[in-house]
């Protein structure tokens, strides 16, 4: 009995034992250090991972019937070269444009290509840096520059195409880094350069050229976007992002005039650039459009600036210009910013009968449509829309207004690629396809394989190059061949090509207006070769109709306001209109 | 009842026992090294705790704790290691504003603002508790109370240039100055989930880079908020939903956002091409906040639209006005001169920005 009672006492007493032990320990604990946690109760801190983000583009959408397939073997193998690497220059970061140019009037557009090289080196020890390919049978080309007499040694940028003499050939205006020449078509094959122009443009760093018959005397003249003068601080300035060495912005430079000629159809130009007021103002010009906006007879000019507020130049009096960009609502996107514009189109996205303008930017912001909702009247409402949502991660260069899939609804180009490798930001980059509907765009999903991968891709142009009746795209690129992108979209609508050609106004019919009505309603058109960016589109105007297989009427406005209408127009032709003369060439 | 007391006296043998067998802080300083070294992070949380509780002064133990708060994610430890067991009330004003500093740059953004608010409560003439306190609202892109936190200053001491040009810049946030706050403001968010401010700030980084559907979700977690619903409907309106944006804007004007609040309602009359509400709307925006671009930038629209060519006219002047402000903000590295700040006081009066005109022109000339 009294065994088992120690028995008991013992285990109670080791039991206590160990409770003391376990409380001593639970006491060691308590002294631990808290205060951290006290804090969190004190503050109500609540650490917490955000949920990621799924994005609008990550989600599977049908495909919009619009494709564009590479073309391979056409023999093109030019590929833009800007320069050394890690150079740094300004010049390197805007790439070349691209021209379609029907160079012998064989019909079929053959290819200019605008080359770089080295601007440090320029413009010593230079060989021609302009390569122009003749369209032989089946999508081939070949090089002809040698034997086209055409001997650029700049560091070339834009290639403005137009028969400037309305002697029925295309001519062409090479801009580049503080080097401009005119060629004038001989109409044998080879080009010869007019004298005069390189001197007038000086030694300007200019950007895209645009050719218009801003004076209506039936000949075109030319506005020269310029783009920015020697560095702020010499050597050229190299600046720096997250640790990497990255090209400065063009506010290193120091911004300069555009030039502003009017052709006197001598074979002379005038430098009208002060007497008309548009020297009054210092920008970093890239892209340029001529256009009739407000339907009164005379034609209006749009530049595009590079980090500053864009330019819109309304004719008060023949060769004077006031800038009304502010007050037109072009001047800044719609939150009031100056954008890193570039490109420029200009089409009537909306259909309302008023042309817009449209420019691509820098990446952070969206590429902006301003819509023209009367006279001169501009409202960007780009805000919240597929357009931007989809452009504010890229930086877009040359934008074309194209209807792929002939629906009647421009649908909308933009080659993009980054100007210098960025740290946090893709340096080469995808195009971009828009699809017009009703609502306004909707992205172009599963366009081809070429819209899948990145490039650099700087300028590009439309123009028809099989032959079906169809726009392509030709896209200059950085550094790798140039991209002939042949339309192959599914369910295309009817559609009819036109060649305008001017007789009381200027013969290459730049900037005619083209309304067209059909049983679906009114759509308008602008002949429009050189707008955009450092590029040249064709002059063939592809026209789409849906499903509508005639147009009742066809009314051009061309350009000095004679007004000419035909119809009823069958579609599935290509036509040849000569101004005055009623019916049409099939 | 021997036994009960026999019982006891074995606990308190126990409890001796533990005490008297515990690893020495020394100990425990080694074992925390050898677990950090060791990447052991729980053990050495654990014991550095244990060491810090033994002795409140040790250095070494202090140290390890302060390096464990980055990897732990653990932001607190290090503002409560300089706080000690003080409460609040307890601190200088010295400490406060070490305190806020150190909530500051481990993204406590919340905790720093209660800091310095307490500090500048305490002490409305330390310039430093002033700065800090004034500087946050700008790294949380919150113009307004930036503004406000000046404005008060102004009344008992004189901000620094610097601050001011800043505040100037941060008025009318554009995407590529957004870009920047994102990192800043994601860390915070991710220290404290509860911090509404920088919540907003995230979201109006969101908004100036376009990104409107991640603003949106990003508000979901607090839309109850008064503040937060009306960023939201600025977002939902942007991205023009207009149905969403309706149901979560206040019947009346509210006490604090009401440029926001115009907006969001400006936007909405815009959509629904109402202008002559948008009209209305959009001027009591541009009232609020007249240093803000997009405000003026959509209100020139809306005149545009109307065709109010005088009004128009005015009015994109002044827009002008503010992009230079803005721009030579944005400029202005280092002022030396003072009297560089008078321009932007007269361009800040030209634009209807009275009082913070004033504000700068007392900077200017003080």
């Amino acid at each position: 009995m009294l065994n088992r009672r120690s028995l008991l006492l013992t285990i109670c007493f080791v039991a206590m034992t160990a409770l003391g032990y376990f409380l001593g320990g639970v006491h060691e604990r308590s002294l631990a250090w808290t205060a951290d946690r006290r804090l969190l109760k004190e503050f109500d801190i609540r650490p917490a991972a955000l949920p990621k983000y799924v994005s609008e583009a990550d989600q599977q959408l049908s495909a919009s019937g619009i494709r564009f397939e590479e073309a391979t073997g056409s023999g093109i193998t030019f590929s833009y070269d800007n320069g050394p690497e890690q150079q740094f220059h300004l010049a390197e970061t805007l790439g070349g444009g691209v021209g379609a140019i029907d160079f012998d009037s064989d019909t079929d557009f053959d290819l200019v290509f605008v080359d770089g090289g080295n601007p440090a080196e320029w413009p010593s020890n230079r060989t021609s840096r302009i390569e122009l390919y003749r369209s032989e049978k089946n999508l081939r080309y070949s090089a002809v520059t040698s034997a086209s007499g055409i001997e650029w040694t700049g560091y070339g940028h834009g290639c403005a195409v137009a028969d400037i003499n309305n002697d029925g050939f295309d001519d062409m205006l090479i801009t580049g880094y503080q080097m401009s020449a005119l060629y004038l078509n001989q109409g044998d094959g080879t080009f010869e350069e007019a004298s005069g122009l390189r001197e007038m443009a000086q030694d300007k760093w200019c950007a895209t050229g645009c050719w218009s018959d801003l004076d209506a005397d039936g000949d075109l003249d030319l506005y020269i976007a310029c783009y920015a003068d020697t560095p702020r601080s010499l050597p050229a300035p190299v600046c720096e992002s997250g640790g990497v060495r990255i090209h400065c912005n063009p506010h290193s430079y120091r911004a300069v005039t555009d030039l502003l000629f009017e052709n006197e159809g001598n074979g002379k130009f005038a430098d009208r650039s002060e007497s008309s007021g548009i020297a009054a103002y210092k920008e970093y010009g890239m892209g340029v459009v001529a256009a009739d906006l407000d339907g009164n007879g005379t034609v209006e000019i749009f530049v595009a600036n590079d980090g500053d507020r864009n330019l819109l130049f309304r004719q008060t009096s023949p060769w004077k210009y006031e800038e009304i960009a502010l007050t037109s609502g072009v001047a800044f996107n719609g939150q009031g910013e100056t954008m890193g514009s570039m490109g420029v189109a200009c089409a009537d996205f909306d259909r309302n009968g008023l042309l817009d303008l449209l420019t691509t930017n820098f990446s952070h912001e969206s590429n902006a449509l301003f819509h023209q909702v009367s006279n001169l009247t501009f409202v960007d409402t780009t805000q919240g829309t597929i357009m931007d949502r989809t452009s504010r991660s890229r930086v877009g260069w040359s934008a074309i207004p194209i209807d792929a899939d002939c629906d009647r609804f421009i649908d909308l180009f933009v080659a993009n690629g980054h100007v210098t490798q960025m740290p946090s930001e893709d340096w080469a980059q995808q195009s971009s396809l828009l699809r017009g509907c009703t609502e306004g765009f909707e992205e172009a999903r599963d366009a081809g394989r070429w819209f899948d991968a990145p490039w650099h891709a700087r300028g590009a142009c439309q123009v028809d190059l099989n032959d079906d009746g169809l726009d392509d795209l030709v896209v200059s690129l950085i550094d790798t061949p140039a991209a002939l992108l042949l339309n192959n979209s599914l369910a295309v609508g009817n559609r009819i090509q036109l060649h305008l050609i001017g007789t009381q106004s200027c013969r290459s019919a730049e900037g005619t207006l083209i309304e067209v009505e059909t049983a679906s309603g009114k759509t308008t058109h602008i002949m429009n070769r050189n707008a955009g960016y450092l590029s040249s589109n064709s002059s063939v105007i592809t026209l789409g109709l849906g499903a509508d297989k005639t147009i009742d009427r066809l009314r051009i406005h061309w350009p000095g306001g004679a007004i000419q209408d035909l119809g009823p127009v069958a579609s599935g032709k290509s036509y040849t209109v000569i101004q005055g003369r009623q019916g049409l060439v099939n | 009842m021997k036994i009960v007391i026999l019982s006891l006296l074995f606990m308190i043998a126990g409890f001796m026992l533990q005490t008297f067998n515990r690893p020495t802080v020394e100990d425990l300083e080694y074992e925390a090294s050898v677990a950090w070294n060791e990447t052991n992070l729980a053990v050495a949380e654990q014991t550095a705790r244990e060491a810090l509780g033994r002795d409140p002064d040790s250095v070494r133990a202090k140290e390890i704790l302060s390096k464990l708060a980055e990897p732990l994610r653990r932001p607190e430890i290090e503002l409560a290691l300089t706080l000690g067991d003080q409460n609040r009330k307890e601190l200088t004003e010295k400490q406060l504003a070490e305190a806020g500093r150190i909530a500051l740059s481990r993204s406590l953004f919340r905790v720093a603002n209660e800091l310095f608010s307490e500090g500048v409560r305490r002490s409305p003439k330390n310039a430093l508790l002033q700065q800090q306190y004034a500087t946050l609202p700008g790294l949380q892109l919150d113009a307004e109370e930036m503004q406000t936190r000046l404005i008060q200053w102004s009344k008992s001491g004189t901000p620094p240039n610097d601050l001011v040009v800043l505040f100037l810049g941060l008025a009318s946030i554009d995407s590529r100055g957004a870009s920047s706050a994102e990192e800043w403001l994601r860390a915070s968010l991710a220290a404290d989930a509860n911090d509404v401010d920088s919540r907003l700030g995230l979201a109006r980084c969101f908004l100036a880079m376009g990104r409107y559907r991640e603003c949106i979700q990003l508000l979901n977690a607090h839309c109850q908020h008064p503040r937060v619903a009306i960023l939201q409907a600025v977002a939902y309106a942007t991205d023009r939903n207009l149905e969403a944006a309706l149901q979560l804007l206040p019947d009346s004007e509210p006490a604090s956002m009401r440029a926001e609040f115009w907006y969001a309602k400006g936007l909405i009359f815009v959509e629904q091409e109402n202008w002559d509400e948008a009209e209305i709307a959009l001027q009591k925006a541009v009232r609020e906040r007249p240093l803000n671009k997009s405000f003026r930038s959509r209100y020139c629209e809306i005149l545009r639209r109307l065709k109010k060519t005088e009004e128009e006219s005015v009015q994109v002047k002044q827009l002008e006005t503010v992009i230079r402000i803005v721009q030579a903000s944005l400029n202005i590295q280092q002022i030396s001169d003072r009297s560089e700040l008078m321009p932007l006081a007269e361009m800040c009066s030209e634009v209807g920005a009275e009082d913070v005109a004033e504000l700068v022109s007392a900077v200017a000339g003080r």
